[in-house]
């Protein structure tokens, strides 16, 4: 029995070839539409996420650079410098390098797709984390030897030094390829300002590189009490400090005003889904229903009759995910993990919510059959 | 009037045969282009608040050879040349840029600024005073206005009505402010600073679109030709920008591929409803133009009908969504548009169409 279902289901398929084409072009499209948004909005909250694992809770970020501070007991300061790089003897693409001090790599863990973080490295080589593409484009892996002519600009932006290190590579950023930085401000300030998506970049755990200093620095807190109280004081009168709560805070708000802007799109690609995929269901059932009633009289029962049509459902819903996966791979393969984020849970949460939406949409169908008799069917379309 | 009477009457059939049906693909289209004026105006906007931005703050910048440093004549002549020639758009802001160094050995960075609107002074945040007025900058007039670095500014004790010694000229400080740049400068006007000749070491121009490669090239030639060797950098292209624009113009693609389709619906739709008529109508002898006609007259009027509506229902939601509108010839040019696409959709496949279904029914 359920051979023959699947028998005349992908039968039905083959009869008004245009109509099936329209439908699959509308699901295909609402399924890229899907991801589009889902995969937008996710890039956007990318950032957050990744603050939120941190747990940054006392940690301040000071916009102007101070020479010395002598609280140590109280505070950690942590500092990037930069500096930029090639593969030596290679005349390959510039790596701009981010040097992280001992204070940011102990409170800061970026996500790595694969190695381990400077913290956990024991070895006696200079390590280096590289970004996921870099290491992808030039063959690198954990524990491969790298020589690198690094370069900074010093104090007078004239002058530049240079010289050669030899690192070992012990981890690739993940594809999103973030890192921390403190090269950009806004006024408003949010992590994107912060934390910054480059191709090629790499980042070094060590202060014993002296690079061009970056104009900003983590202050972490060690504890909570009035020593600390005071010495926030003493540190915004040296320069303008914003907490990591603050930051989150702001980040939040700017979010939550994209998200509106999001929820509308959904919420209207929703609508057209619903509106398009009925509609044309709608059409269909102008020659389906007198189908459905000659099956019914020849003894297959109206759940059976169900069963064709969501198979049908089933098999154009397959086949459009298939194309739209295609598309979307084509379109924006380039595009993944820099300005969208399309992964396994797009692609799955997509699927779920265009079936949902084709079921609703033949339910009218499924309801009319179940509730007509089929003489009236067949008698209405004569 | 018969040709009145069977459109009416025709119009008629839609909203009594099938109604279920004919209400549902009249709401799909009517969300389709809603839907389509929602993402096209949005990201419209979007990309012209962007392309503002870049042009009001990414300026196109030109370097001068520091060994052959031209006269004041000559840059007047290139600019003059730029700024008339009825190729290339509008110059919104120049800035000339120059360093001097006092008797005290004190470096001032002087910049000479010309501009076009107004909107363009939001470079900085003024503090005190006030900031040029545009028949200012077309003067030679011995007003400065000084952008100061927020940190560490050597004008400090300088204050509005002060006045400043340039190059042996004695200029009144009329309002200060907090740049974007790390630098204290000192603003003077165009006119003011070619006519005390000061060394010009980087032109600054924000033209009102990005220019075309053609446009650049002319550019690029009056200067070598006019000042010798100089370097001029276009303002970079934000390729993130770049492919969030790619991805709208997917989405607004996708939207009007779906808008199709509905159309496509309607015609299916009016054909399937029309068909006993049309067998009729090809009995009696109607041609096949007419009969095209009538079909198409249909579509347009209930296209008309919704995007009609459409247009009131997201006028309407603008206010609320706090998103900008198009105007009156903007809609008129998509609805052109919509209505050469439904000619050309169902001329292509009127008489196929037709044929297949009426061979099936017979």
């Amino acid at each position: 029995m359920i051979g023959r279902i699947i028998y005349i289901g992908l039968n039905k398929l083959k009869r008004d070839i245009w109509a099936r084409i329209f439908i699959c072009v509308q699901l295909v499209l609402i399924i890229y539409l899907f991801n589009l948004t889902i995969g937008m909005w996710r890039h956007e909250t990318y950032i957050l996420n990744m603050v939120n694992t941190m747990n940054l809770k006392n940690a301040y970020y000071c916009s102007n650079d101070f020479e010395s501070f002598d609280s140590t007991n109280t505070v950690s300061i942590g500092e990037i410098t930069q500096a930029f790089g090639k593969l030596k003897n290679q005349n390959k693409t510039t790596l701009k390098i981010k040097v992280y001090d001992e204070e940011i790599t102990k409170n800061i863990t970026l996500p790595l797709s694969k190695g381990i973080w400077f913290e956990e490295y024991n070895g006696k080589e200079l390590p280096i984390i590289l970004s996921n593409s870099y290491a992808k484009k030039y063959n690198l892996d954990i524990n491969d030897t790298i020589e690198l002519e690094l370069q900074y600009s010093t104090e007078d932006i004239n002058v530049q030094e240079s010289f050669d290190v030899e690192c070992k590579v012990i981890g690739t950023l993940n594809k999103a390829n973030y890192h921390l930085t403190f090269s950009s401000m806004g006024n408003y300030l949010i992590w994107k300002n912060l934390f910054k998506q480059d191709e090629s970049v790499a980042l070094i755990g060590s202060s014993s590189i002296s690079a061009e200093p970056l104009s900003g620095k983590m202050v972490f807190l060690k504890n909570l009490d009035d020593d600390s109280t005071v010495l926030l004081d003493k540190l915004g009168k040296l320069s303008s400090i914003t907490s990591s709560q603050q930051i989150t805070k702001n980040s939040k708000e700017v979010m939550s005003d994209k998200l509106k802007t999001q929820i509308i799109m959904w919420f209207l690609i929703l609508a057209l889904t619903l509106a398009s995929l009925t509609s044309n269901n709608m059409l269909e059932k102008i020659y389906e229903e007198k189908e459905f009633a000659a099956y019914y009289m020849l003894g297959l029962d109206w759940s059976k009759c169900v069963l064709i049509e969501i198979f049908r459902g089933v098999i154009q819903i397959l086949f459009s995910f298939v194309i739209a996966f295609i598309l979307l791979k084509l379109l924006h393969g380039d595009s993944n993990y820099k300005t969208l984020i399309i992964d396994g849970y797009s692609y799955l949460l997509s699927i779920i919510m265009v079936f949902c939406v084709y079921m609703i949409s033949s339910l009218w169908m499924i309801i009319e059959l179940l509730r007509t008799n089929p003489i009236v069917l067949i008698r209405r379309n004569e | 009037m018969k040709i009145l009477y069977i459109f009416f009457n025709d119009f008629k059939i839609l909203f009594s045969n099938r109604k279920k049906i004919f209400y549902m693909i009249s709401i799909n289209l009517f969300i389709v282009f809603f839907a389509f004026l929602y993402f096209f105006t949005f990201y419209y906007s979007n990309y012209l608040k962007n392309e503002d931005f870049v042009h009001r703050y990414k300026p196109y910048q030109v370097f001068i050879n520091q060994n052959n440093i031209p006269t004041s004549e000559t840059i007047n002549t290139v600019i003059n040349k730029i700024s008339t020639y009825k190729q290339l758009p509008q110059i919104k802001k120049l800035t000339l840029h120059s360093i001097e160094t006092n008797s005290e050995g004190v470096e001032n960075n002087i910049i000479g600024l010309f501009m076009q609107e107004r909107n363009f002074e939001n470079y900085f945040v003024i503090e005190k005073g006030k900031f040029f007025s545009l028949s200012n900058l077309k003067e030679d007039k011995e007003i400065a206005f000084i952008s100061e670095n927020p940190f560490e500014s050597k004008y400090n004790n300088i204050i509005v009505d002060d006045t400043i010694i340039i190059n042996s000229k004695r200029y009144t400080v009329i309002g200060k402010g907090l740049g974007d740049t790390d630098d204290d400068d000192i603003y003077i006007s165009y006119k003011s600073f070619l006519n005390n000749s000061y060394d010009c070491s980087k032109l600054n121009i924000n033209f009102e679109r990005r220019l075309k490669e053609h446009e650049l090239e002319y550019i690029r030639k009056q200067f070598n030709s006019s000042i010798g060797f100089s370097n001029v950098v276009e303002p970079p292209i934000n390729n993130n920008n770049l492919q969030k624009l790619t991805i709208q113009i997917f989405v607004v693609a996708s939207v009007i591929i779906l808008a199709i389709i509905a159309i496509i619906n309607i015609f299916r739709y009016l054909t399937i409803i029309n068909l006993d008529k049309f067998v009729i109508y090809i009995l009696c002898g109607m041609s096949h133009i007419k009969r095209f006609f009538y079909l198409l007259i249909d579509i347009i009027s209930l296209i008309f009908i919704l995007y009609t509506i459409s247009i009131i229902c997201f006028e309407n939601c603008a206010k609320y969504l706090d998103i900008s509108t198009l105007n009156f010839s903007q809609y008129l040019c998509i609805f052109l548009v919509i209505i050469l696409s439904v000619t050309v959709i169902v001329g292509l496949n009127f008489k196929k169409i037709i044929n297949n279904i009426i061979t099936e029914r017979l």
